[in-house]
């Protein structure tokens, strides 16, 4: 058994026993570790201590729950082995940035999902195998300029036809590709939720009066870049390590529901290989 | 893997440690973990103050010992401490600590070449102390650098020995 294979089992453990008194040192035994080791191995695979991880995952799917608002918040907390209502409100306070009632709170009062892209998802063997390469890729806090994009906006994920729409329109303003650089612009305010993705390309001195391109300026701000290695259907597992394994454990989150992949100057359409994935983020204080 | 059962009188350690996971902040096998630097604190002030350090019963062996204590099961947390035996104490800085081990009956493994690094814990828990009809005591274990051990960059050239307290 390789550490991969041992981790993703110790998850899986992990998984079964959200609602288990369960110990670092069972979780070690249940897939042939020492606690010395498995700690070590564990952290080196996921960038999280186990206990840490454990935590942070009754937080997640008690933060789901508080979010139905059925059921009462003690109940919940001891579902999750929350000796007491304090322990819970702390746990979830520093995991979430608020106390679970007014989780519930704002949770009742918007379409918008409190905290979406902070609870933190169970993490999967593939997980494991996107950061056992992810490692060397150090995410960076940055200032961006504004960036003036136009483009083609669209719904849901066929992001393929809109690529091929805006090189149409493109072709159809007489402007070459080659030499441009590309972004995309996806916001999504709900786990689930309805996915808006802009494809485009920096430069504001296009006419958009008469064709199907759009415009859209992205102020300056703070942003976390985070190099994105893989093919596009490994976005996922990045956007995961961004929001969830960096930033959970960093001075900064994220403030906005959106994000940017920045191809930079691409000859051929953005695809597989290596570019950019740009969060909004902002200093917690 | 070499092993052997040993009785040691009750020992005087003095040194350095911490509490927590050692690994919070780095994994590998690297100074840079808390225990990584935990022996870069000790081995500064040795060098730096040992002249005032006396009665030191081994000056070329070091010891790591990992204490459980009684959270550690729960939350994988344990004491680390980097240190060296002395025969008697003496008045030391604040930041210096004392372990006083008793007497106890030991086996020592030892670990030579790639053995260091691999999870030798969980083989001499599951293999080694079985085969041998022996139960440790769950509390601590030491082990024991001396020149045999030429550092994490020379592996295969090294070697140290493992200190578990059996049960009586």
């Amino acid at each position: 058994m390789n550490d991969i294979t041992g981790m993703a089992r110790a998850l899986d453990f992990i998984e079964d026993h959200l609602r288990e008194p369960v110990g670092v040192a069972e979780m070690a035994a249940a897939v042939a570790y020492s606690l010395y080791h498995f700690c070590r191995t564990f952290k080196a695979a996921t960038q999280f201590t186990p206990y840490d991880y454990l935590m942070r995952r009754r937080i997640a799917e008690a933060a789901r729950e508080v979010l139905s608002g059925e059921r009462k918040l003690i109940d919940i907390a001891f579902d999750y082995r929350f000796n007491n209502p304090e322990t819970f409100s702390r746990a979830f306070k520093r995991v979430l940035g608020v106390q679970p009632t007014q989780w519930r709170k704002q949770g009742a009062a918007g379409d918008r999902q409190p905290g979406y892209r902070q609870i933190m998802p169970r993490l999967t063997a593939a997980h494991l195998e996107h950061l056992r390469h992810a490692t060397p890729w150090r995410p960076m806090i940055e200032e961006r300029p504004a960036l003036d994009l136009t483009g083609v906006m669209t719904l849901g994920d066929d992001i393929a036809a809109a690529w091929e729409h805006l090189h149409h329109e493109l072709a159809a303003c007489g402007l070459a590709d080659a030499g441009r650089a590309f972004y995309t612009w996806t916001w999504c305010a709900a786990e689930g939720g309805v996915t808006a993705t802009m494809v485009a390309l920096a430069d504001s001195g296009i006419n958009t009066e008469a064709g199907a391109l759009v415009a859209k300026t992205l102020p300056a701000r703070t942003y976390l870049r985070v190099p994105h290695r893989g093919t596009a259907r490994d976005l996922a597992l990045t956007l995961d390590y961004a929001y969830h394994i960096w930033l959970s454990q960093s001075d900064y989150r994220a403030v906005l529901p959106w994000y940017v992949e920045d191809f930079g100057a691409t000859s051929d359409r953005p695809g597989d290989g290596a570019w950019d994935v740009c969060l909004p983020v902002e200093r917690v204080e | 893997m070499k092993a052997e059962i040993v009785e040691k009188p009750a020992m005087l350690l003095v040194g350095f440690n911490f509490f927590g996971d050692p690994f919070r902040s780095y994994s590998g096998w690297s100074e840079e973990n808390e225990i990584g630097r935990l022996w870069k604190r000790w081995m500064a002030y040795l060098e730096n103050v040992q002249p005032d350090l006396r009665h030191v019963s081994t000056p070329d062996a070091m010891v790591e010992l990992h204490v459980y204590h009684a959270e550690t099961l729960q939350t994988g947390e344990f004491e680390v401490f980097a240190g060296i035996e002395v025969t008697q104490l003496e008045a030391t800085s604040p930041e210096v600590v004392v372990k006083c081990l008793p007497a106890s009956r030991y086996a020592v493994f030892t670990l030579a070449g790639q053995e260091i690094t691999a999870d030798w814990p969980w083989i001499m828990d599951t293999e080694w102390l079985p085969a041998l009809g022996l139960h440790r005591r769950p509390t601590f274990t030491f082990q024991r650098y001396d020149a045999r051990f030429k550092g994490m960059d020379a592996l295969e050239a090294s070697e140290l020995d493992v200190y578990v307290p059996l049960e009586d």
